[in-house]
């Protein structure tokens, strides 16, 4: 198999979630700097609006910027796509909203944007690891068992699967189901972490 | 502005009650056993030096926060309340304002969180700028705003949906003194209209123009009563002897 191939379908997926995880998560905790978020609490806005609307806001954004990192992929790059197209955005979609929750949630632990950047290390570069660019064979079970538990997992493994292998939506479904459990794990999160700034 | 209804004109006639509040961040008391009422079409203000915890009171009075002992109400319903906080008007103390847009988007932004659409929208931004004064610039992205300028769009941001309540924290500061003026003018105006203001001050002579006061000096009140009261009682010419001769030390 092309390495370039194997490597690049991974990074389409790595890309799509790392730029989403820190814009999304500097532009909200820019909202707690800056104040608004104070402001829209004092509105009679529900926590889960706030979370809902920079879902929707974003995910207009996120759908852009996944068919662009698609296309520049596959068109510009010439990495091989051997699957549906519309698979490959759709997994991309989920890998960014994903980022996005994720992003607004750690950024409710930042206290400013270089906190924010040091979250990288931590959340990010595992997901490295364990998305499929290092050998999982030669490392011990445990460590295996902890890339589960990490969304990028699963990106990777649907990218790789439609791009190098064409996988149809029958083989990837488990993995969209994943990205879509976290999704709503961290924006359920998300919407509790805002109770440290009006209970209700 | 009308935006009193006379179902809430409840007999007590008290629109915001704050019952032996103390409220510490985690060892540091902030508020020690804070008590006063605020008056329905009253103009009430909080005067005390920076760091008294005027902030933190009207925090908790917004429902931002909770209070670790004591009961806040508003408008007869404990606070926090989801429903209520549609009849209130909160200008933060910063400037939450979004500088990458303009006076008008931030606006139609704000506005719309409290359900004003469409023509309706439009008028009450027309008319929250022309009472700040910034009609002329509502086009300009808000980060080429001056202090005051973000200061008084602060305010209108707080004006479109017509708010029973008005809790001001500092709304004055950076604003020049003609401005100023024209601000507590137009304060005043809102009040005729049955507005119910709760505003925050560490200027002196802004007290004076408030209908009743309560000092505030390290978290406790130290004296509430009108500015004559205060002062008649205190045996001062000015409001600043006043509050030193409660306790006040140098504001
Ligand atoms: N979130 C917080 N955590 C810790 N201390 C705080 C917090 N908010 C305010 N304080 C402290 O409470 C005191 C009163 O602050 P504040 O209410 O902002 O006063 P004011 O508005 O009168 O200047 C200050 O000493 C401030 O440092
Ligand atoms: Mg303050």
């Amino acid at each position: 198999m092309d390495t370039f191939d194997y490597f690049g379908s991974v990074l389409v997926g790595f890309f799509s979630f790392f730029f989403v995880f820190l814009i999304a998560g500097v532009s909200f905790l820019r909202e707690r700097t800056t104040g608004t978020l104070q402001k829209l609490l004092s509105t009679p806005l529900r926590r889960w609006e706030v979370v809902a609307g920079y879902l929707l806001g974003f995910g207009l954004f996120t759908l852009l910027q996944a068919t662009l990192i698609a296309w520049y992929a596959t068109s510009v790059l010439g990495i091989a796509l051997e699957g549906s197209i519309f698979l490959v955005l759709l997994m991309n979609l989920l890998l960014a909203v994903t980022a996005l929750t994720l992003g607004t949630l750690m950024s409710a632990y930042a206290q400013n944007e270089f906190q924010m950047f040091q979250f990288i290390p931590l959340v990010v570069v595992p997901q490295i690891f364990f998305c499929g660019l290092i050998d999982l064979q030669s490392m011990p079970e445990w460590l295996q068992t902890l890339g589960r538990f990490l969304p990028l997992y699963y990106g990777a493994d649907a990218l790789r699967g439609i791009m190098l292998r064409g996988d149809g939506w029958d083989r990837i479904w488990v993995d969209a189901l994943a990205l879509l459990g976290f999704s709503l794990l961290f924006a359920t999160l998300n919407v509790k972490a805002l109770r440290k700034h009006r209970r209700i | 502005m009308s935006g009193v209804n006379d179902m809430s004109l409840s007999e007590s006639g008290k629109c915001i009650e704050v019952k032996q509040v103390t409220k510490a961040f985690g060892k540091k008391v902030v508020l020690n056993d804070v008590s006063l009422d605020v008056k329905r079409g009253e103009i009430f203000g909080l005067l005390g030096p920076s760091g008294s915890g005027k902030t933190t009171l009207v925090r908790l009075i917004t429902g931002l926060d909770e209070p670790g002992s004591g009961s806040i109400s508003v408008l007869g319903e404990q606070m926090p309340k989801l429903g209520i906080l549609s009849r209130i008007g909160y200008m933060a103390q910063s400037d939450a304002l979004y500088g990458e847009l303009s006076a008008m988007e931030n606006l139609q932004f704000f506005s719309s969180l409290y359900g004003l659409r469409g023509h309706l929208l439009k008028e009450r931004i027309g008319e929250a700028a022309e009472l700040v004064k910034l009609t002329d610039d509502l086009k300009k992205p808000v980060h080429e705003f001056s202090g005051g300028m973000k200061r008084r769009l602060s305010l209108a941001t707080a004006l479109t949906h017509h708010p029973e309540v008005l809790i001001l924290d500092e709304p004055t500061v950076g604003i020049d003194p003609v401005l100023r003026k024209s601000v507590w003018k137009e304060l005043d105006v809102l009040r005729e209209k049955g507005v119910t203001i709760l505003v925050t001050t560490h200027v002196m002579d802004e007290a004076e123009k408030c209908d009743r006061l309560a000092m505030i000096r390290d978290g406790k009140v130290i004296a509430l009563g009108t500015p004559a009261q205060l002062k008649m009682d205190s045996g001062s010419e000015t409001m600043e002897d006043a509050f030193v001769a409660y306790g006040g030390g140098q504001a």
